[in-house]
């Protein structure tokens, strides 16, 4: 039997293709119901920039379970991806992984969703207290000096 | 997409911030865009909950102090109790109660035991003059520990937070005989239940039940 693999393009929102394989795609539960409800043979998805897009398709690509002839499944064994993983996150900017995280949520791809918010709780994990994590995830209190004074002291345990 | 439609307003909210300065330099622009692109997204309570799961106790402490979403995110009873069925099973905290009406919590986070430091417990009642010199650990359950530290006074005590309620006595203090108390959590009530036994020493002489829930007086049994 011949085993010709199903190829489809991927465009982002700025105009970038990716040509995959549907197994690639399949990782995605949006790319998913998105090809087999519309047969086309290129799908546009206007709210990912080709910069992480590419980023998706390149985890996905890694993640997808091969099934080779005879009917067996093989992918990376779990210690290699695992490595594979932390290669892919460790020099990625928070920026990036913000907005992985928007793309994984949106494309419902749930193992990089996962990978991603791990990323961001590894990194508040290291903040010594609350001012470092703001800074450092760029968030703007909205606390009241009175509303920050009393949540400080209702935590106060969660400080060395 | 209604989801992203957040993020990309969010984005457009801040381009449309005007330029304090017409003529600062490409360096501080560069800058000024760094910085602008280092804003947390607004992103769907789910995922800030998905991070926020993922911290250990004293990072969501803490992360509770910085801004209220994250706040009335983390305190979300739901989010502690998926919290602590992923920790619990990975028990990390030793008590220890001295003679001298001192306690002390050992983390045991690292694998070596050199490292090993005892942090002195602040529990409940610690400064009042008891009728003994040290404080009798029940049971723990939940990282939530039973504790007596005087004669017939019982609390539960949480050693990471710091937080104690006091349980009603129910026995006079002259009451004779050996009390024996059991804590746990009842998962078909949702409920942190204790149970005290007082025998002499041939039989069982009563028999009462604490539920959290309802906090009220020892059910006879």
């Amino acid at each position: 039997m011949e085993n010709e693999k199903k190829m489809i393009t991927l465009k982002s929102s700025d105009d970038v293709t990716f040509e995959v394989e549907e197994a690639v795609v399949l990782e995605s539960q949006f790319l998913s119901h998105l090809v087999q409800d519309c047969p086309a043979p290129e799908h546009k998805i206007k709210e990912v920039t080709g910069k992480i897009l590419s980023k998706v398709v390149e985890y996905c690509e890694k993640h997808v379970v091969v099934v080779v002839d005879g009917g067996d499944s093989s992918s990376s064994s779990g210690d290699d991806l695992k490595k594979w993983d932390d290669k892919f996150i460790k020099e990625m900017d928070l920026s990036t992984v913000y907005d992985l995280i928007a793309a994984a949520n949106y494309l419902n791809i749930q193992a990089l969703l996962d990978l991603m918010c791990q990323r961001v709780a590894d990194v508040i994990t290291a903040c010594k207290d609350h001012k470092e994590i703001r800074e450092t995830l760029g968030i703007v209190s909205d606390y009241t000096a009175e509303e920050e004074a009393e949540v400080l002291k209702e935590n106060e345990w969660a400080f060395d | 997409m209604g989801q992203l439609k957040t993020i990309n307003q969010s984005n457009k909210s801040e381009a449309k911030r005007p330029a304090k300065d017409a003529t600062e330099s490409h360096h501080q622009q560069n800058q000024r865009r760094d910085q602008r692109r280092k804003f947390f997204p607004e992103f769907p309570p789910e995922i800030i909950r998905e991070i926020l799961i993922k911290l250990p106790i004293k990072s969501i402490g803490r992360s509770r102090c910085v801004s209220k979403l994250f706040r009335s995110i983390s305190s979300d009873p739901e989010l502690t109790k998926s919290h602590l069925h992923l920790t619990v099973h990975h028990p990390k905290k030793l008590i220890i109660s001295l003679p001298n009406d001192d306690m002390y919590t050992l983390d045991l986070l690292h694998e070596s035991t050199r490292d090993l430091i005892a942090v002195e417990l602040n529990y409940p009642l610690k400064y009042k003059l008891s009728r003994r010199d040290y404080v009798e650990i029940h049971r723990s359950c939940n990282g939530l520990i039973c504790i007596s530290p005087d004669e017939d006074i019982v609390f539960l005590y949480n050693p990471t937070t710091g937080e104690s309620k006091r349980l009603p006595d129910t026995l006079p203090s002259s009451f004779e005989g050996l009390r024996s108390y059991g804590f746990g959590f009842d998962h078909l009530t949702n409920d942190y239940k204790v149970v005290r036994l007082v025998c002499d020493f041939t039989h069982l002489l009563y028999a009462t039940v604490y539920s959290l829930k309802y906090d009220s007086s020892w059910r006879w049994i």
